[in-house]
């Protein structure tokens, strides 16, 4: 009985513990997956950086254009970006998740 | 054998890049006609190769990648101009193979026995390897299940990514690592870490020494190649321990990415593997490397080297197309760095990124770890609890309910708060809206009202729902209109079942389409937006100076309370119409300007340092000022006192009737001229005499106090100043915010210009009034004329009868005689007239003249 309890005692702090850790490791998920969604935004937006020429592409709609002169205005084409350029965010399961939950509670 | 990319064939004639039908663009349409093309060359031209030497129509030209080139079929073949073709095939080359080609052992024999003796008995050929047999094992060892996807496959990386390490052991190696590494039992070396160290060594060696065919002795030794061989990492070991630490990846496995052989996760790490079997190892290695010939163990395929152009060598792959080198000028390198600079940007966020996902999956997977071993522990914990029957801790079994946040939530959060604000918006309008609507229902009658609730709940909802839709931005006015036509419904149309309508004809309903949907922006908030932008403007200037300047200066303009600058306008300025002359502002001298290190003592009135000066410039004693505060005039305050220079506006309060308060205001500076002015008109003497020194009581008329009071009087409101103490005349001046020169200038040209639209126009008036006039006049001369002519007629008609009646008989009674000469005079009369009158009025007379003769004529006859 004592030593059960005692077990009792020992496995409680490690649950504790481990539930505190759980649950840094779920804050430390949520602040990546944020960090990796202005990030996103930030690099398909294409104002990231200073560099002043922004329509080289990026890796989501290649640098098609990187080798063509490019005149003023005349590729806007490149600044728009859908939600399924998403790559990086759409690679979580998670996220695609808490979209899709998102758009049944709305309905 | 015809080369496939050799130019034996390259002179591709115009009329075949003419022909556009069925053409293909590119090397590999160009080296694959220039196949079907040389083999037809070989075939038709061998034979009368003799007579085409003599002139070469064509000129050899590269192939280039704008070209377009034909593919001819075979059956396309006989259609074309046979002369042309052979013409076509090279002139020079009377072989069918160039030149150099010629060298090659198997052609060289063929080709001397064919000059020696021209009857050929039997055939040589080039020997070419057998390629006819099928290797019996293929099954044995390729036997993966391929499912064919539906997509396309993307892959990004190469074969050579993917299938390890480049060095591939033989039998040799085989026997080696078997022999004298693995001899004992259990395998020391595997297969791959052989092949690991073996193509680590390829690579070092062929860094080192590039051209190590030419002395294969000179080979490095183990040693000195090391640091070549770590640094080179050819299984990419440091940067795999890199990348781990990045991702928070645990240091235990090493990493493998999807391109990593399936081999190469096996393999320990390359530093351990050389310490151990290095040199063993290497001494096997360098005497195969040494012996082969070439110093390759393996065939290599030959490249092209970068500077020199081996283009005889028949054995040279992949070589690279002459593309004319495009005119470098700065612009075009300065825009090459730059965009090489932003791809490179470019690729550094995509790879910042793609670390972020690494590390998202590796929290990922530490989470769902947890979680597991969580579960299990809740599983042990609650048999234990049970077992101890404890009642407490039940709150460790379960999962706190906070749903995690959404990274849209997070935006939709804020939306949605700006909606409900906007909906509460709604909802308060339509409560007042209500409770108005109570008001009307107690004078209505009962039915009609409970009618006419429903439809208004309804109407309400639509509203509601409208308003949500469009208005949710520019809910505070559109909105606002909307409620208001409901009451007015309410109290007009009590009817009912159509409250819609009665609405309709009160107020303007628009269509939800029509209602714009711009974002209807305050004045004030516009206003105080410039305002913030502005300031943010001004500091964000500011810091930017500040971080320029540095420590090494410190700018004293930064506070906007310091420094304190002594400005003086220039002589020709006049202090009250400098703020508004454009001229003026930027002659303002500043003649010296100062810092006081201690301004926020200054303010609070805790300094010491303070000087004072009187008004005539002599400065006080040190300790004589009392005020050590900054003096900040407050007019309304009573017994003030101020110290420093005294406020333009003088203020007066005073109590009107009804007790109204009356704030009046003037302003507290005179010119000193005025009185000088004066002096010009008053005597101020003669008055002060009078008033002072009479003697007796003063008339009326003669007293010079009155006269000035009476002056005074006439002139009270004819003040050239106003209230604050500008002069009235220079007030168009600073409402157009010009200076009164150029108001002055600017008037004087709108009247000169409004002086002569006017004088024009009065010029024109008479002008055509004297057009007219002469006209009339012309018109008056004719008629006066005819009248004339005819009058004279009349006259002499009027003689005659004289005559006659003369003549015929004198009983003619006195009246008539006296009138005669009357008649008779006219004509005289009219004369007159004619002098002083216009002719008008002489014609009249005369007409009247000749109206009463004749009248008297017809009276006499």
């Amino acid at each position: 009985m004592e030593g059960n309890l005692k077990e009792y005692e020992k496995l409680k702090s490690e649950l504790i513990k481990n539930i505190e850790a759980k649950k840094g490791l779920e804050e430390e998920f949520d602040r990546l997956q944020q960090d990796i969604y202005d990030n996103e935004t930030e690099y398909l937006s294409g104002n990231q950086g200073t560099s002043k020429n922004n329509n080289i592409g990026n890796i989501i709609k290649g640098f098609d254009s990187f080798n063509k002169v490019s005149r003023h205005g005349s590729d806007l084409s490149n600044h728009g970006f859908t939600n399924d350029d998403r790559l990086f965010s759409l690679s979580s399961a998670v996220f695609v998740k808490q979209q899709l939950d998102d758009m049944q509670e709305q309905e | 054998m015809p080369q496939p990319s050799g130019s034996a064939s390259s002179n591709k004639n115009k009329s075949i890049n003419g022909d556009k039908s069925g053409a293909i663009e590119g090397s590999k349409g160009a080296s694959g006609s220039n196949g079907n093309s040389g083999d037809i060359g070989a075939k038709n031209g061998e034979p009368t190769s003799a007579d085409v030497v003599g002139g070469p129509r064509f000129r050899h030209r590269k192939i280039s990648v704008k070209q377009r080139l034909r593919i001819y079929k075979p059956n396309d073949l006989k259609n074309l101009d046979q002369e042309e073709l052979q013409q076509r095939v090279a002139a020079d080359i009377e072989t069918g193979v160039e030149k150099n080609e010629e060298k090659e052992v198997h052609l060289h024999r063929i080709l001397q026995k064919s000059s020696g003796q021209l009857s050929i008995q039997k055939k040589d050929y080039i020997p070419t390897p057998d390629a006819s047999e099928t290797w019996k094992e293929f099954g044995q060892f390729y036997q993966g299940n391929f499912d064919e996807p539906a997509s396309y496959i993307k892959f990004s990386a190469t074969v050579e990514d993917c299938c390890g390490s480049s060095y591939i052991m033989d039998e040799v190696d085989d026997t080696f690592l078997s022999e004298q590494i693995n001899n004992k039992k259990q395998p020391l070396l595997s297969e791959d870490e052989f092949e690991l160290l073996c193509s680590s060594f390829e690579s070092a060696i062929h860094e080192r020494q590039p051209f190590l065919s030419t002395d294969p002795q000179s080979i490095l030794s183990l040693d000195e190649l090391k640091p070549t061989i770590i640094k080179s990492d050819s299984n990419h070991q440091s940067l795999k321990i890199s990348l781990a630490k990045d991702i928070g990846f645990s240091a235990e496995k090493p990493i493998v990415t999807e391109f990593d052989a399936e081999s190469q996760s096996k393999v320990r790490s390359l530093t351990f593997l050389l310490e151990k079997f290095g040199d063993q190892l290497y001494e096997h290695w360098k005497s195969r490397k040494i012996e082969s010939s070439h110093t390759e163990i393996f065939p290599k395929l030959k490249f092209e080297r970068p500077d020199e152009k081996e283009e005889v060598d028949p054995y040279v792959c992949f070589r690279r197309r002459d593309v004319r080198q495009p005119r470098k000028t700065r612009r075009i390198d300065i825009l090459n760095s730059h965009k090489l600079r932003a791809l490179h940007e470019e690729l550094e966020h995509a790879q910042k990124l793609a670390l972020l996902v690494a590390k998202r999956e590796q929290v990922s997977l530490n989470l769902l770890e947890k979680e597991l071993q969580v579960f299990d522990e809740r599983g042990e914990f609650k048999k234990l609890k049970r077992a101890l029957s404890i009642k407490e801790d039940d709150e460790l079994l379960i999962n706190p309910k906070s749903r995690r946040l959404n990274i849209f939530a997070n935006q939709k959060k804020q939306q949605q708060q700006q909606a409900a604000a906007d909906a509460a918006a709604v909802e308060a309008a339509i409560t007042s809206d209500s409770s108005m609507k109570k008001g009307a229902r107690n004078k209505a009658n009962k039915k009609d009202i409970d009618q006419c609730s429903k439809s208004h709940q309804k109407l309400n909802k639509q509203q509601q729902l409208q308003s949500q839709k469009n208005a949710i931005e520019n809910s505070g006015s559109a909105v606002d209109n909307k409620q208001i036509a409901l009451p007015a419904a309410n109290s007009t149309g009590q009817q009912g079942p159509q409250p819609q309508m009665v609405a309709s004809h009160v107020y303007v309903r628009l269509p939800s389409s029509k209602v714009p949907d711009i974002v209807l922006e305050e004045v004030e908030d516009l206003l105080s937006d410039k305002e913030k932008n502005a300031r943010k403007f001004v500091l964000d200037k500011m810091d930017k100076r500040k971080l320029e300047d540095g420590d090494i200066f410190f700018n004293i303009t930064d506070d906007p309370y310091n420094p304190v600058f002594d400005l003086v306008l220039p002589n020709d300025v006049i202090p009250s119409t400098a703020p508004f002359s454009s001229i003026a502002s930027s002659r303002f001298e500043v003649d010296r300007s100062y810092y006081s290190p201690n301004l926020s003592d200054y303010m609070n009135g805790t300094t010491d340092n303070i000087r004072a000066y009187t008004r005539t410039g002599d400065k006080l004693p040190d300790k004589n000022c009392k005020v050590k505060k900054i003096e900040l005039y407050d007019p309304f305050q009573n017994h003030n006192e101020i110290h420093s220079r005294e406020y333009p506006v003088k203020f007066r309060r005073r109590f009107g009737r009804h007790g109204i308060e009356y704030i009046d205001r003037k302003p507290n500076q005179f010119d000193a001229n005025v009185e000088a002015t004066l002096g010009d008109f008053l005597n101020f003497d003669e008055i002060e005499r009078q008033e002072k020194h009479a003697t007796s009581a003063i008339n009326v008329y003669e007293s010079k106090w009155d006269e000035l009071s009476r002056l005074y009087d006439k002139w009270k409101h004819d003040s050239p100043r106003n209230d604050y103490g500008l002069k009235v005349s220079e007030e168009p001046a600073r409402l157009n915010q010009i200076s009164n020169e150029t108001q002055v200038i600017r008037f004087g040209t709108m009247l000169g210009s409004k002086s002569y639209e006017q004088l024009r126009e009065v010029t024109i008036k008479y002008r055509q009034e004297y057009i007219s006039r002469i006209k009339q006049q012309k018109i008056n001369n004719q008629k006066q004329l005819l009248l004339q002519q005819q009058l004279q007629q009349q006259l002499q008609q009027q003689q005659q009868q004289q005559q006659q009646q003369q003549s015929s008989g004198k009983n003619i009674n006195n009246g008539t005689l006296s009138r005669t000469p009357s008649i008779i005079a006219s004509p005289a009369a009219s004369n007159k007239m004619n002098d002083t009158s216009g002719s008008s009025d002489n014609n009249e007379a005369n007409l009247f003249a000749a109206n009463h003769k004749s009248s008297n004529s017809s009276q006499t006859a």
